[in-house]
């Protein structure tokens, strides 16, 4: 049904146990549960070191869950990532749910433009295809084209994220997760980013992501969740 | 005169008994290499103690024996093994082809065709043909066994590659009944297809390695080969220069040291057949 | 879809030494999977009973071909496992040497196995044999030279070719870049990197380098004594490992 939610968070706990510190436990996250839906976007935003970003890290996968549930709508079928196999978080982010990492972590060597198209190859879209879309899509993040064919190591640091934005949003996923999208970017390309995600959310993507930046924050959501002491409260859009 | 003290033929019997089951499985299985006891002969070891002691086994005193060493009748060592059986069983000896029951070989088959009731062994150094890839006997025996002679045909691509056409001029693998490559000893690949459907028994015994192998009268042998380069035997640009023969083996002599050189047929018998009859 | 191969309550030991303890496991078509652990964790162990060159004490490893007949490795007659061997999937060694034929040209190293399925044209083999070489980028006009003259980042590069020659769709390698240059490992793994995407290989891989694991490998097992202590998706075992052991391995890469 086109109301159910994209997302569905419930009970999410989360504790990492570091053995190599005599097994101290650090509690990070304590009965998380919200919704998301299509089109909405929800900013997480709270104090620093909170567990914010451990939030997006799980939901995407990244990060183990053990308590809890992440539903996600994919694919016609509400799956639960918590606890999943490999191979069906494998198939979510290759359709269904894209992360934007606060920085850019990409294989070595490869040049931007394969970096940017390799998420259309992985759909099976024709290589050349692919190619094509990235250009449009690093042209439209205002990278220029003599940086295509050189791989991001050597980008600046606000290059690396706007390459780190292309080949996450590229593939148009329906679940957008973005920690720190646009922080390391300046006034004009944080515009251009800002109306991507305002152009996915408007063509019906579900956004959840982490943002200091009030002004960026509030040109984005629709809803903001406050994270602090473990817990997550959701708070009025100023 | 026949040697006082040696048994017939100098073998014991229970040996030619061994050796003439082994033989049997053989026959039974052409091309399979069967294990065998090789007894110590009086001569050392690379020097026919194979083929002399299958010879000895199936020797009786009805057979004519003829020897030949790389075609002739006339070489020391076939002279040598001839006289040797001559002394050890008293059975008559031959140089005619036409005249021999059995015939031992070093690295030829006769010109003159073999005919039905003839036995032809063989002397063979390696009896095992993929052993120039694959040193481990464990791993050549499972090849055979689970028939698969990739490697038999890499040695040919081999050649291939750097001649541009099989090199390998003798000793050349072939595969017997179908089913087991097989080498055929050192005898030239112009003797190979001697071997298809002939209608002798052909015996091949190794002393040092101690197998013996057989190909049954009238079994398919064909020499390998690729689609594209199939199997070609070699060819003179001279005739014999003693007979004239334009279709047997010929070996090249050198006549004196200022190049001279003349080919004549290998096989002396052969040859000096067509000399008298001509 | 079904595994690609399965191993069921697998146990090998040597002696008193148990190198695989109970294992269960599966791998996908076209998955890249690592098997992480230090010298003596039974990984490489592991990988040899499930490509078919140690059989284990008990338990069981199945092959799946691709028109759905499964096949029990140590069940099957051994001229039917050197078959699958051969054709389904591939071996690449540690050490090049015990992977080529050192006395056969690159050309002969490649064609083996062709000729081996029954292949009879020379043109056609050699055919291959010269796109294959192009393939793993090394110069086809090296076509006829012994590896004795490769280097070893070219001497892992022609076994990889001799195995894929027959189409596989797993591919085994135990430490593939094991021993090599940092700059011709990091090409090689590039080089796999696209071979697998390309041809849709399913891999399972040996190595004690994370590295090279997190480069590959979308699924990782972490392996210590004969067990598997941690299994997942590499990012997350490698980011946000539970295991102490995992959490010690990850502790211990260097970083730049």
């Amino acid at each position: 049904m086109p109301s159910d939610p994209r997302l569905s968070v419930r009970h999410l706990a989360k504790s990492f146990c570091l053995h190599l510190q005599g097994g101290v436990e650090l509690s990070v996250l304590d009965d998380v549960s919200f919704d998301l839906a299509d089109g909405e976007c929800m900013v997480i935003r709270g104090p620093s070191g909170r567990g914010k970003s451990t939030l997006l890290r799980m939901i995407f996968g990244n990060y183990m869950a053990e308590q809890g549930q992440i539903l996600i709508r994919h694919g016609g079928e509400v799956v639960d990532l918590a606890g999943a196999a490999p191979r069906l978080v494998l198939d979510v982010r290759r359709s269904t749910m894209g992360y934007v990492s606060q920085f850019l972590h990409c294989l070595p060597r490869v040049p931007a433009l394969d970096i940017v198209a390799a998420p259309l190859r992985g759909l099976g879209i024709d290589p050349q295809a692919a190619r094509d879309r990235a250009v449009q899509m690093l042209t439209y993040l205002a990278i220029p084209e003599r940086m295509f064919e050189v791989p991001p190591a050597t980008f600046s640091g606000g290059e690396q994220q706007r390459v780190n934005i292309a080949r996450s949003l590229i593939n148009e996923p329906k679940l957008i997760l973005l920690d720190e999208p646009t922080a390391s970017l300046d006034e004009a390309n944080q515009d251009r980013v800002l109306e991507l995600l305002q152009r996915q959310r408007d063509r019906g993507a579900a956004v959840l992501a982490v943002i200091h930046n009030t002004e960026v924050a509030a040109a984005l959501a629709d809803r903001e969740l406050h994270i602090e002491d473990l817990r997550v409260t959701e708070r009025t859009v100023p | 005169m026949i040697s006082e003290g040696y048994n017939f033929a100098y073998l014991d019997e229970q040996t030619k008994r061994m050796i003439r089951r082994a033989l049997l499985k053989a026959v039974a299985v052409p091309g399979y290499q069967v294990p065998f006891s090789s007894r110590e002969m009086p001569m050392p070891y690379g020097w026919g103690t194979g083929g002399i002691q299958l010879t000895a086994s199936i020797i009786g005193t009805g057979d004519v024996l003829k020897v030949i060493d790389q075609g002739a009748d006339d070489t020391t060592n076939a002279v040598s093994i001839r006289r040797f059986f001559a002394r050890t069983s008293g059975v008559r000896t031959t140089t005619k082809t036409t005249e021999a029951s059995i015939i031992q070989t070093r690295h030829r088959i006769p010109e003159t065709p073999l005919r039905s009731g003839q036995i032809m062994v063989f002397q063979v150094p390696i009896p095992e043909p993929l052993r120039w890839l694959e040193p481990r006997e464990t791993e050549t025996r499972k090849l055979h066994a689970l028939a698969e002679y990739g490697i038999a045909h890499v040695r040919l691509y081999e050649d291939i590659s750097i001649m541009g056409r099989v090199a390998t001029s003798y000793n050349y693998p072939v595969l017997v009944n179908g089913r087991y490559v097989m080498s055929p000893s050192p005898i030239p690949n112009f003797d190979n297809p001697k071997l298809h459907r002939s209608p002798a028994l052909m015996l091949f015994g190794a002393g040092r390695e101690q197998r013996i192998y057989a190909v049954p009268p009238h079994t398919d042998v064909h020499s390998l080969d690729f689609e594209d380069h199939p199997f070609k035997v070699q060819d003179w640009f001279e005739p014999c220069a003693l007979c004239g023969s334009r279709r047997s083996y010929l070996d090249e002599i050198v006549t004196d040291d200022r190049g001279g050189r003349m080919f004549v047929c290998s096989d002396t018998d052969y040859c000096s057949q067509r000399i008298a009859e001509a | 879809m079904s595994p690609i191969l399965e191993a069921r309550q697998l146990i090998k030991t040597f002696g008193r030494i148990v190198a695989c303890d109970d294992l269960d496991m599966e791998v996908w078509p076209g998955e890249a999977l690592a098997v992480v652990g230090e010298s003596g964790s039974g990984k490489t162990t592991l990988l040899r009973c499930l490509s078919g060159l140690l059989a284990p004490d008990s338990g069981a490893v199945t092959f799946r071909s691709l028109g759905g007949e499964t096949s029990d490795l140590y069940a099957i007659s051994a001229a039917r496992l050197r078959f699958l061997m051969r054709t389904e999937w591939g071996f690449v060694h540690q050490n090049p040497y015990q992977g080529l034929r050192m006395n056969v040209s690159a050309g002969g190293n490649i064609g083996e196995r062709l000729m081996a399925a029954g292949d009879r044209h020379y043109g056609r083999i050699r055919g291959q044999a010269t796109h294959w070489l192009n393939e793993l980028e090394i110069d086809s006009a090296r076509i006829d030279e012994h590896p004795r003259t490769f280097s070893g980042g070219m001497l892992q590069r022609l076994q990889i070719a001799r195995n894929l020659v027959t189409g596989p769709r797993l591919l085994f390698m135990d430490e593939p870049t094991g021993g090599l240059d940092v700059s011709v490992q990091a090409r090689l793994l590039d080089l796999l990197r696209d071979l697998i995407e390309r041809l849709d290989l399913a891999v399972i891989f040996v190595t004690h380098d994370l590295a090279v694991a997190r480069l590959i490998a979308e699924r990782i097992m972490v392996m210590r004594d004969g067990q598997v202590v941690e299994q997942g998706l590499t990012d997350r075992v490698l980011d946000d490992p539970q295991h102490p052991y995992t959490q010690q391995l990850v502790a211990s890469i260097l970083r730049l």
